[in-house]
């Protein structure tokens, strides 16, 4: 099953690649939720991480002839990743985010609607992980990528990789297991 | 494409004892359950729209200028053939460019008569006399039908070669 919509992708990436428009909005809909989610827990802002899906799919658009087949999440992955990390360079943003966070911390103790309550919780925890290993952790998650893949985008050995998730999400656990969630 | 639950553990064998790999595969796969079970927002359907809206207008921009582009092509080998073909014409047919003549044309052959100018015409008959009187001093060095000062020499040559007794005097 999962070979098969391996085999799914590279067919949309083709038809896209071949010049035919309505691929794009299959395209869309096939990771708009991933890439998104990707970029919330990261920004843990809304109107940011639109604007992020915005620019990541246009990138999409001008680059995937250089696209020369092999996983395209680790490709479109990356891509998302150099974003995110522009986006940290821009001083306003990172400004933005801050203020995104202060609000987080000051709204902590005030009652939460119940249907988000648990995945606000995840959100206030994933937000006590260092930024690398925040990133690590999304990026196994949301593009589905194995450790083998991780490690060469990242471009360290596997191990550390390896070391990094475990670390990060053993600490997660911990965090939830001791808010009772 | 991430690994499934066996090669994981042994991913993590290869890093840590059996023990610790088993423990640690347990975290993974719990703390990404986590991710799981609380999932992120998803994105607001309008802004997906327009995110799609903005892809077919960057792609149908794309398509129009990658058309464009032979088209320029094809008018800037127009433009090019069309010079071509009048720079040809021109050089074939055109009017021939005679020198001379417009030069004559140009200026006035009134203006040419030394006579009509009277510093000229003196100046001219200055040189006249100064002329003269040259070659009434040397007639030879102005004279054409005088021999050549070459030929002269080799005939002295001769004579000095044919008799013996031209260095006595």
């Amino acid at each position: 099953m999962e070979s098969f919509e391996k085999q799914d992708t590279q067919k949309l990436v083709s038809r896209c690649q071949a010049g035919e428009h309505g691929a794009y909005d299959e395209l869309v809909d096939l990771y708009a939720s991933r890439c998104y989610g990707y970029f919330y827990r990261l920004t843990r802002n809304a109107d940011i991480s639109h604007d992020l899906l915005s620019e990541l799919f246009v990138k999409i658009v001008e680059k995937l002839d250089s696209f020369k087949g092999g996983s395209f999440e680790k490709w479109l992955f990356t891509i998302a990743g150099n974003l995110f990390h522009d986006h940290l360079r821009g001083r306003y943003r990172q400004k933005k985010m801050l203020e995104t966070k202060a609000r987080e911390l000051q709204d902590d103790s005030l009652p939460r609607r119940a249907d988000t309550e648990l995945s606000d919780k995840l959100q206030v925890f994933l937000s006590k992980l260092d930024e690398d290993t925040l990133q690590v952790i999304l990026m196994r998650f949301y593009g589905d990528l194995s450790f083998k893949e991780l490690a060469e985008i990242r471009n360290e050995p596997i191990g550390t990789t390896l070391s990094k998730v475990h670390r990060g999400l053993k600490k997660l656990r911990e965090l939830m297991g001791e808010s009772g969630a | 494409m991430p690994e499934n639950p066996e090669q994981l553990k042994a991913l993590l064998d290869s890093f840590l004892d059996p023990e610790s790999a088993g423990k640690a595969a347990e975290d993974i796969d719990r703390g990404l359950d986590l991710l799981r079970t609380h999932p992120a927002p998803a994105p607001h359907p309008e802004r997906i729209a327009s995110i799609k809206r903005d892809l077919q207008n960057r792609l149908a921009a794309q398509t129009r200028s990658s058309r464009r582009i032979p088209a320029w092509i094809g008018w800037t080998g127009c433009a090019a053939a069309l010079v071509l073909a009048t720079t040809l014409l021109t050089l074939t047919y055109g009017p021939q460019f005679h020198p001379t003549q417009q030069v004559t044309e140009a200026v006035d052959p009134a203006q040419w008569k030394i006579d009509t100018d009277p510093v000229l015409s003196g100046m001219t008959k200055e040189l006249e006399g100064e002329l003269e009187t040259i070659l009434t001093i040397h007639p030879d060095q102005y004279n054409s039908d005088a021999p050549d000062p070459i030929e002269k020499l080799q005939q002295e040559l001769k004579l000095m070669a044919s008799t013996d007794d031209f260095w006595k005097g």
